[in-house]
């Protein structure tokens, strides 16, 4: 008898569940429709867009949060200008974006179109045939036109288009004009003079280089170009690609000119853990001269409300020719899967974020102002950036962090970052790499 | 008289105390209170040199603290009760009908505590998928409680066999249902113990950003930390306005602390007795 | 929503369980074979009680953590059209003989761990036997020793890191003051990792305290008493009667300590990202980079289950010595 009960009881128990759950839809859509077109409302269009073919189609866009109020407009306009063309923009924060991609990849819920980096860290979704290869598309529409050749080079991963470059970013030295100036410091255009300017500074009781070492990738941009400097393009790129073994005595040189300037204090007192968007604050303080940062910076620079006059900018003396400079690019991939209608849509919205047009109506907005596109537009109030512009015109090489493979990527942080706390000699770090490099090929 | 003495040191020493134990949270403030440029161009723990209050104002408004506020308030209020229920039931169940698996059912539960989230992203997105719930509150929620249970169980079996048996005997011998005897005499004993647990489960679930990450992602649905977290960016973080969202963000939590602390304080004791 | 419910279920049992017993009575021929069923249904009422904690467990965190322990069999990058081949304990061995960082990430969650249950506890347990005490002004007190816990790791991570900050930190700052060099809190390998435990103490010891409180408010007064007429002294009556008979809150903090500290993640992940040269990493945060950055679904699901094994291994025993004491 008490079995009936139960049961009773436990039918009232999930009505009770449903119903707080049902109160909890209804509350949340009721919001979504007020607010605007909602999630649920667009997922039914999206149905629908299948069989109407050409009438509506709905993107679903994922992207970093941060870029949320430079799309807000652009998206309106796009909608506008391509009626039956719905953008639906979902934004999270960096690291919630990367795990969002991939627990969608594994789950297969991706969106239509999606924020990526390139090389290594974006190719994921390329190798698993999850994103279009646009290299047809890019041929039909004028790409070798519109966008510049390093920006198309950088999307490209193992014989595919894999996105629409958005950014593209150069990294090179910014130095304090002012400081420079006051010790009679000279913009040093070889590796030698570089050294000497550092240790000018640090005589000078300023610290040469301010670096946030936490993640590794801040100090990596250094160990880059001094892998640069010993090994010149041609060996550093085969060493990039494993072609080479990492037994090398141009990366026993690089590791010990590391060690070298981290023991005579070119860099900041316990950098190894801070975080890299730290390291401005000893550049704004004059407590250090130099920062190796992309074409981003500009926009820091103005949100921190620092003097735009006292900042300078220079490539890393590599010595070689090209002189090239450490780069990446930012893409929107598009969803393999989706339908046709759906991806001519992803990459039409795709191409007009950049569009001469739009950028020229933005300008203002960017937090890293676009420079995929030829003859783009130059800026008074961000003069760097066209320096960097420039600078990657004469060379460039992908980013180690992009152009390594992601496990070894992270070997290689470990290897610059215990020699930098001591717990491993140059030699020790040149067997360590070696043989990561040899066991992961 | 001879107290005295000993109580006045007995205050100097936890007034430091509780002064040192603030330091962070005085950083919270200042920093809070700065502009970008003051806060990189002086110390981290200068005071600033100019006061913006007009930051809580912009986090609330720009930073649209005020719908992520909303949201997480929504998502809070139905799960901590439904969860509570759900997990007292359970503990019922385990605890007070003579449960010939307790042990193994009690372990089995608790373990869900070492489960990082993380591991259980994928098949959770597979599901919510298919029911047709991502990107909704039903779906979080019922993750939440999910998640939500072990630590629950965790407390509630705990409180619960504290509980005397003679209650038990007492109140089915007046006639009381299993039910009855759960609704009426358990819970009632156990408040303490509920109180404690909606203020842990309110922290817990307001403060939760991981899932609310990965599961929602319509703008006017995100919850306050995943509001919080955008001020991050690639490239730089607005610290002062974040400061700002998460002074904000504290206040409610603040809040169902101050209502239900009293009551756990009252005491278990009387509650048993009476 | 509690009250109204438990007004229509009384209304609901009033209804049911009167015609029912009318017609058991009636039917005398089904009398033994209704009390075996009566004998089934005891033993099954618990699971009725349990059915949606259990149904909503099975689905959102056993049923998941199963599909981990599966995949950890395999060698994954989680897309399920991509190769997926099974390699038994291939992960395992993996992880045992030659990632040196999952061996540094396993000791660093045993030292957390340890650090955490005999700093942690104490320390919280001190903090609610004196906020226990009645003197003015303790409910601030407690709400100023339980603030941290209401902020979110991410948070505090961020201030930490500021008063760490090795140039223009507090910590340093201060102890420049006393002409003493400054200190690198996180970027000494030796260091960080209780630099961040700090942290995290400072964040998480209030909850345990709130714990302990709860705990010592169910002790009644009499034992005290009785132990004042015997002439025992504060400290014995602390040994003898409030330890003893704290042990169910042990048993909780003990719990919530244990699993919080196997499974250290964010704090970790904001403060230093596992470095300096992955001296900080645990298996929270290795499992994280292992399926995120290097796609190594597999690996990370071996990671996890590690973790669940470990736990097991420490609490298990803990618990059920627990349950046997709290019988006798």
């Amino acid at each position: 008898m008490k079995k009936n009960l139960l049961s009773l009881l436990l039918v009232f128990a999930t009505i009770l569940v449903l119903t707080a759950c049902n109160s909890g839809t209804s509350g949340d859509q009721s919001d979504g429709v007020d607010q605007s077109s909602g999630s649920n409302s667009s997922d039914q269009s999206s149905d629908s867009g299948n069989d109407n073919g050409s009438e509506s189609v709905t993107v679903e866009f994922w992207t970093l949060d941060d870029d949320k109020p430079m799309y807000e407009p652009i998206i309106e306009d796009f909608e506008n200008e391509n009626s039956g063309i719905t953008i639906n923009m979902s934004t999270r924060a960096v690291d919630a974006h990367k795990e969002g991609l991939k627990v969608a990849a594994s789950s297969g819920t991706l969106p239509t179109v999606w924020f990526n980096w390139g090389g290594t860290l974006g190719s994921f979704y390329p190798e698993n045939g999850l994103t279009l290869d646009l290299t047809e598309y890019a041929e039909a529409n004028d790409w070798s036109e519109k966008y510049q050749e390093a920006a198309v080079n950088l999307v490209e991963y193992e014989g595919q288009l894999t996105g629409v470059p958005t950014s593209l970013n150069g990294l090179a030295i910014f130095y304090r004009k002012d400081i420079f100036e006051e010790q009679g410091i000279e913009v040093p255009t070889t590796f030698d003079e570089f050294e000497s300017v550092m240790a000018t500074l640090k005589d000078n009781g300023v610290t040469p280089i301010s670096v946030g070492g936490k993640f590794g990738w801040h100090t990596m941009r250094f160990t880059e170009v001094v892998l640069e400097h010993f090994a010149g393009p041609e060996l550093k790129d085969s060493l990039i690609n494993i072609d080479e073994s990492w037994d090398n005595e141009v990366v026993l040189k690089t590791y010990e000119k590391l060690n070298e300037w981290n023991e005579k204090g070119y860099f900041p007192n316990g950098f190894i853990t801070t975080d890299p968007s730290e390291a401005k604050i000893p550049f704004y303080s004059g407590d250090a001269a130099m920062v190796l940062e992309g074409p981003w910076f500009d926009s820091n620079i103005i949100a921190d409300e620092f003097d735009m006059d006292k900042v300078g900018v220079f490539a890393f003396p590599t010595e070689h020719n090209p002189q090239r400079v450490s780069s990446f690019v930012e893409m929107l991939q598009i969803n393999g899967s989706a339908t046709e209608a759906e991806q001519e849509a992803a990459v039409k919205f795709a191409e007009y974020v950049t569009a001469p047009e739009v950028v020229e109506k933005y300008q203002d907005g960017y937090r890293n102002f676009p420079l995929p596109r030829k003859n783009g537009l130059i800026l008074e109030s961000t003069p760097h950036v066209a320096d960097i512009n420039e600078l990657m015109s004469e060379g460039n090489f992908l980013i180690t962090d992009q152009a390594l493979p992601q496990e070894l990527v992270t070997k290689f942080f470990e290897a610059q970052d215990k020699i930098i706390t001591g717990e491993m000699t140059p030699e020790e770090a040149v067997d360590f790499m070696a043989e990561s490099a040899e066991e992961f090929k | 008289m001879k107290k005295q003495p000993a109580r006045v040191l007995f205050y100097i020493f936890i007034i430091t105390f509780g002064l040192v134990w603030l330091i962070p949270v005085f950083f919270l403030t200042i920093t809070a209170l700065k502009s970008n440029g003051d806060l990189f161009s002086n110390p981290l723990y200068a005071l600033p040199s100019k006061y913006h209050f007009e930051n809580f104002i912009e986090a609330f408004n720009e930073g649209n603290m005020i719908v992520y506020m909303r949201n997480s308030a929504f998502i809070s209020i139905i799960k901590v009760p439904l969860g509570i229920l759900v997990a007292a039931l359970a503990a019922f169940g385990l605890t007070r009908l003579s449960f010939k698996w307790e042990k193994p059912f009690y372990i089995f539960f608790i373990l869900g505590m070492t489960i990082p989230f993380q591991a259980c992203l994928v098949p959770l997105v597979i599901m919510l998928t298919k029911a047709n719930l991502m990107n909704t509150y039903v779906g979080l929620i019922f993750i939440y409680i999910g998640f939500g249970i072990p630590f629950a169980m965790l407390i509630l079996t705990g409180f619960f066999k504290g509980i005397p048996r003679e209650l038990d005997d007492a109140a089915r011998i007046d006639g009381c249902s299993d039910l009855g005897l759960f609704f009426r005499i358990i819970l009632p004993v156990a408040k303490p113990a509920i109180a404690t647990l909606i203020i842990m489960d309110f922290l817990a679930t307001w403060n939760e950003f991981l899932l609310a990450q990965i599961f929602i992602s319509s703008d006017n649905l995100k919850t306050v930390t995943t509001g919080i977290m955008s001020f991050t960016g690639e490239y730089s973080t607005d610290y002062p306005l974040m400061m700002s969202g998460v002074l904000l963000s504290v206040l409610p939590v603040l809040l169902v602390y101050i209502i239900f602390q009293k009551h756990f304080v009252k005491g278990l004791g009387g509650a048993v007795k009476g | 929503m509690g009250q109204e419910s438990n007004q229509v279920d009384t209304s609901l049992e009033l209804n049911t369980e009167r015609p029912l017993e009318v017609k058991k009575n009636n039917n005398l021929k089904l009398e033994i074979k209704s009390q075996r069923r009566l004998k089934l249904q005891r033993s099954l009422k618990p699971f009725y009680f349990m059915a949606p904690a259990l149904f909503i467990y099975l689905m959102v965190v056993a049923g998941p953590a199963f599909y981990t322990m599966y995949l950890s069999f395999f060698e994954t990058n989680g897309i399920n059209a991509a190769g997926k081949v099974f390699i038994g304990l291939g992960n395992y061995i993996e992880l045992f003989t030659n990632d040196s960082v999952f061996i540094t990430s396993l000791k660093n969650n045993i030292i957390w761990t340890v650090c955490s249950l005999a700093f942690n506890l104490t320390f919280a347990l001190m903090l609610a036997l004196m906020l226990n005490r009645s003197f003015k002004g303790r409910t601030i007190f407690r709400a100023v020793f339980y603030f941290p816990f209401i902020l979110s790791n991410i948070v505090v991570a961020m201030i930490w890191v500021w008063l760490y900050h090795p140039n223009i930190g507090l910590f340093n700052e201060i102890l420049s003051v006393f002409a003493i060099e400054p200190v690198g809190w996180l970027s000494n390998p030796d260091l960080a990792l209780f630099s961040v435990f700090a942290a995290s103490s400072w964040q998480h010891v209030g909850s345990s305290m709130i714990i302990f409180l709860a705990g010592l408010q169910t002790i009644p007064n009499e034992p005290y008493e009785s132990a004042k007429v015997d002439g025992a002294n504060r400290i014995q009556a602390l040994w003898y009667i409030t330890l003893p008979l704290l042990r169910e809150t042990y048993i909780i903090v003990f719990a919530t300590t244990l699993f919080y500290s196997m499974r250290v993640f964010d704090i970790i992940y904001a403060m230093t990202g596992g470095g300096p040269s992955q001296s900080t990493q645990v298996l929270g945060s290795w499992m994280y980079y292992q399926t995120f950055n290097h796609n190594n679904v597999g690996i990370g699901s071996a990671i996890s289950v590690i973790l669940l094994i470990v736990v097991m291994a420490v609490a298990i025993p803990y618990i059920l010595w627990q349950q046997k004491k709290s019988h006798v």
